[in-house]
């Protein structure tokens, strides 16, 4: 197994962080208190930075291929500094977010387990920040000739980003009950899962020997997701538990669209290739997501199917789930912002079906979770649809 | 210098140009400080006649700069990056060989402007964005892109094509005369190259470099220069440029070049808000007859007008005697300052139709030009003080302290310095409409804020640069 070394960050950022906490997340306490109750297996929670051996010492693929990864930023120049300090800043934006996005409902969650285990996701996001906040404290290098506080200036933007002003969409939704908590752990954390697995060859060797460490937390988030939606979806199948079927539907069509476009644009990634900063182009990582999506997706429907039907054999409510297909997936096309179409031209149904711009403010209110459209996200969105729409009248 | 952003090869007497920086070739300063030294260095090759320049990949020639850098350098540093990019552009348009910007792909903002620079344009077949995205971003073409537009495709288009900030094809682009051809994608790089050639045999040879100077200056480009022939350090928002011994021994080009270097690195600094050079070591020998030299001598010219833009106060101290091109330098900053020992040293002053000289009508009357006199004599016409303190860099340091914040509204002088400094040579209009720009920009600063609010309340200001 491979060693891991934690360190502390330096003390400014260290109290920031830790002031930040106590504003965001201030049930941090609750959690260390009762770990070894809801976790008795598990090392108790730490705020350090864990750092594992890199994967390989040298750049394998791209502009740099043969280099040696860089241990320094300074050694990064031109586009590449910019664009690891773009990858690193969005990294830290969805751990904080995602922690600003649970608080709101973790204390809605219908089981204690299930609560304690989004307070210990929220607690690994909490490190996994402090994880990013170190990648960029611990390097004086991190400066380009004429600036020397690029780093510190991300620093402090990411220490006063709220949900709604964070880097990726995903996190600007405001969760509306703890439904949220766990389709967002099964759907966005999985995304999650995928870029820190990229990252791992990541070619400036602190960021690369950070991410073992993360995608091992990383694993517990996925698991809960995965663990707690199935036994909702199990007591939804036979009329139990808070949550309908069609509860589930809409935060599937609610969260799919939003960890796709985590990806970036299917066109993109060159460059993150080119520099080593990831080890798949954007269409080969979101084929990946997708195919794993529709295995957990045929898996749900088979546990609901299951429920319906103890009688019958696993391999029997497998096949049946393919065709049934109970919770769907919505289209790619559904709900997607970054098309690169106009936003009056990305209105399309959960089919895939292009939908009159007209209709559309409608039709989301009845596919999308109720309590959503009453939120300012949504109102924010709409007001854009809205606002296109005399255009579209003239043209 | 390694360059990594910038490869380069050569087909006969054409240099192929080829900006690498994935995905989009975007503009940083990284690449745009080998762009200046390449064209430097193949400027003074005398076996290149024409730099063609393209982008590698068949996507982007160049997608301008690069936003991520503006977003996260903060604005100090944007404001001295825009201005350095212009600089390296302008440089490019003094360039005597023959340019022509291969567009293989999408050609946006500063990349736009960049290839504006270039005497012909050729494009490559297909659907890829041209044009002048900024006032989406919410600013302007900065780098020349306005006025370089402007006078290729007439006001009416440039107004269009900036304001609406859509992009147009590479067939439009040709249609209001934006590009000169347009060529198949497949062997698109050759077909620019037979262009460039075509174009090449229609023009007299342009005047090149003598093979052996040529030469000389290659191999001076093509190594480092010694360490150590210019230091930089900073103080509290005052850069101290000295050069040191070495440098008179050095060749001058490369002491030239290490001017540059150290120059380069204070004026894109965001933390210095006034500049120093030290003199008195010396730059050139004060006997060596470089001015035969007209590349070292232009190249010379080029490094000094680096300190006449730059929007910060600049200082310059000598206590010895000073080469013409030296006392180029010393014109070049704002004060210049010697002790009473240098009073006897001799300068030579500069002779010609310098368009600086003209600033100085009473501290250098025209019966002065081209003579050779003491500094003493400059003290009397008030174009040097001297300074009779025991360690009189160290004062002149505490001098510019007025100049630095918080006690000094920096930005304020140093527009104060442009506004006198550009707007002399330009016409009253031209001038005014600098001046007003320049006040505008004040206004929209913080240091105003704070001035204003400090007079009122009867404090002293406590300025921070802004």
């Amino acid at each position: 197994m491979a060693a891991i070394n934690e360190y502390t960050i330096d003390k400014k950022y260290h109290d920031a962080l830790i002031e930040w906490q106590r504003k965001n997340f201030p049930d941090i306490g609750l959690l260390e208190k009762y770990w070894d109750v809801y976790f008795p297996n598990d090392p108790a929670w730490r705020l350090t930075a864990k750092l594992s051996e890199v994967k390989a010492d040298l750049i394998n693929q791209g502009k740099y291929q043969g280099v040696k990864k860089y241990a320094t930023a300074r050694e990064m120049k031109g586009s590449m500094l910019y664009q690891a300090l773009r990858i690193i800043k969005a990294q830290c934006s969805t751990e904080l977010g995602s922690i600003q996005q649970h608080m709101d409902t973790v204390n809605t969650c219908y089981t204690d387990k299930a609560k304690f285990s989004v307070l210990r996701i929220m607690a690994e996001e909490f490190r996994h920040a402090y994880q990013m906040f170190w990648v960029l404290s611990h390097d004086p290098s991190w400066s380009t000739t004429g600036s020397s506080r690029i780093a510190e200036n991300t620093l402090d933007e990411l220490l006063s980003m709220n949900t709604g002003s964070h880097v990726l969409d995903a996190f600007n939704i405001p969760f509306t009950d703890s439904l949220d908590n766990v389709t967002f752990a099964c759907f966005i954390d999985r995304v999650g899962r995928f870029q820190l697995t990229m990252q791992e060859e990541f070619a400036y060797a602190p960021m690369a020997a950070s991410m073992r460490p993360m995608l091992k937390e990383e694993a517990f988030h996925l698991k809960t997701g995965w663990e707690v939606l199935k036994e909702i979806c199990e007591m939804a199948a036979v009329g139990e538990g808070p949550w309908t079927l069609a509860d589930i539907q809409k935060k599937i069509n609610l969260w799919y669209p939003r960890a796709l476009e985590m990806f970036g644009s299917e066109e993109g990634g060159e460059s993150n290739l080119e520099f080593s900063f990831k080890t798949m182009s954007n269409k080969e990582a979101i084929g990946g997501y997708i195919k794993e999506i529709e295995w957990l997706l045929n898996s749900l429907n088979a546990a609901i199917l299951q429920r319906r039907h103890p009688e019958l054999s696993k391999e029997q409510v497998r096949l049946m789930a393919k065709e049934t297909a109970i919770l769907r997936l919505p289209s790619t096309r559904f709900l997607r912002f970054r098309s690169g179409e106009g936003i009056h031209e990305s209105t399309f149904d959960v089919d895939g079906n292009r939908i009159s711009p007209f209709e559309y403010i409608n039709y989301l209110t009845r596919v999308l979770p109720e309590k959503l459209c009453s939120t300012e996200y949504f109102r924010s969105y709409t007001d854009r649809i809205r606002q296109a729409l005399p255009t579209m009248t003239a043209a | 210098m390694d360059f990594r952003f910038i490869n380069n090869r050569l087909d006969e007497s054409i240099a192929i140009l080829e900006l690498d920086d994935p995905s989009a070739n975007t503009l940083t300063y990284d690449l745009l400080h080998e762009l200046e030294y390449k064209f430097l260095a193949l400027e003074a090759d005398p076996q290149v006649q024409a730099i063609v320049i393209t982008g590698k990949g068949a996507r982007f020639f160049s997608g301008g700069v690069n936003i991520g850098m503006l977003l996260t350098a903060g604005k100090k540093f944007n404001s001295n990056f825009i201005l350095y990019a212009a600089e390296v552009l302008e440089a490019i348009t003094h360039s005597k060989k023959l340019i022509v910007a291969a567009i293989n792909g999408n050609i946006t903002g500063g990349g736009l402007e960049l290839a504006l620079v270039a005497h012909k344009r050729v494009a490559v077949e297909g659907e890829y964005n041209i044009g002048f995205p900024e006032v989406r971003l919410g600013v302007i073409p900065g780098m020349g892109g306005t006025q370089r537009l402007t006078r290729l495709v007439g006001p009416q288009t440039a107004l269009e094509m900036i304001t609406q900030g859509q992009f147009i094809s590479a067939e439009r682009a040709k249609e209001i005369g934006l590009v000169d051809e347009i060529y198949p994608q497949e062997g698109f790089l050759n077909r620019a190259i037979a262009f460039t050639r075509e174009q090449l045999n229609a023009l007299k040879p342009a005047p090149t470099l003598s093979s052996e100077t040529g030469a000389a200056l290659a191999q001076s480009l093509s190594t480092p220069f010694p360490e150590g022939l210019a230091t930089l350090r900073k103080e509290n928002g005052l850069a101290v440029i000295t050069l040191t011994e070495a440098s008179v021994s050095a060749d001058a080009f490369s002491t030239l070049r290490a001017l540059n270097e150290r120059l380069l690195e204070a004026r894109i600094d965001e933390d210095v808000y006034a500049l120093a050079i030290d003199l008195s070591a010396g730059l050139l020998r004060a006997d060596e007859l470089i001015d035969n030299d007209d590349f070292v001598v232009e190249y010379g010219r080029r490094v000094f007008s680096r300190i006449d833009g730059f929007a910060r106060l600049c200082v310059l101290y000598c206590n010895r005697a000073m080469s013409e091109l030296e006392m180029e330098l010393a014109l070049a900053c704002d004060f210049r300052f010697c002790d009473q020992a240098g009073l006897t040293a001799e300068v030579a002053l500069p002779t010609g139709e310098l368009a600086i000289l003209q600033r100085y009508p009473s501290q250098l009357p025209a019966a002065l030009a081209g003579k050779q006199v003491t500094l003493a004599r400059l003290v009397e016409t008030g174009l040097f003080r001297c300074i009779d303190e025991e360690d009189p860099l160290a004062w002149v340091a505490r001098y510019m302290t007025r100049f630095l914040p918080p006690n000094g509204a920096s930005t304020a002088i140093g527009y104060a310095k442009l506004a006198i400094s550009k707007g002399y040579a330009e016409s009253i209009p031209s001038a005014l409409l600098l001046e007003r720009h320049l006040q505008e920009q004040l206004f929209i600063g913080a240091d105003s804020q704070e001035g204003m609010s400090a007079y009122i309340e009867k404090r002293t200001p406590n300025f921070k640069g802004a």
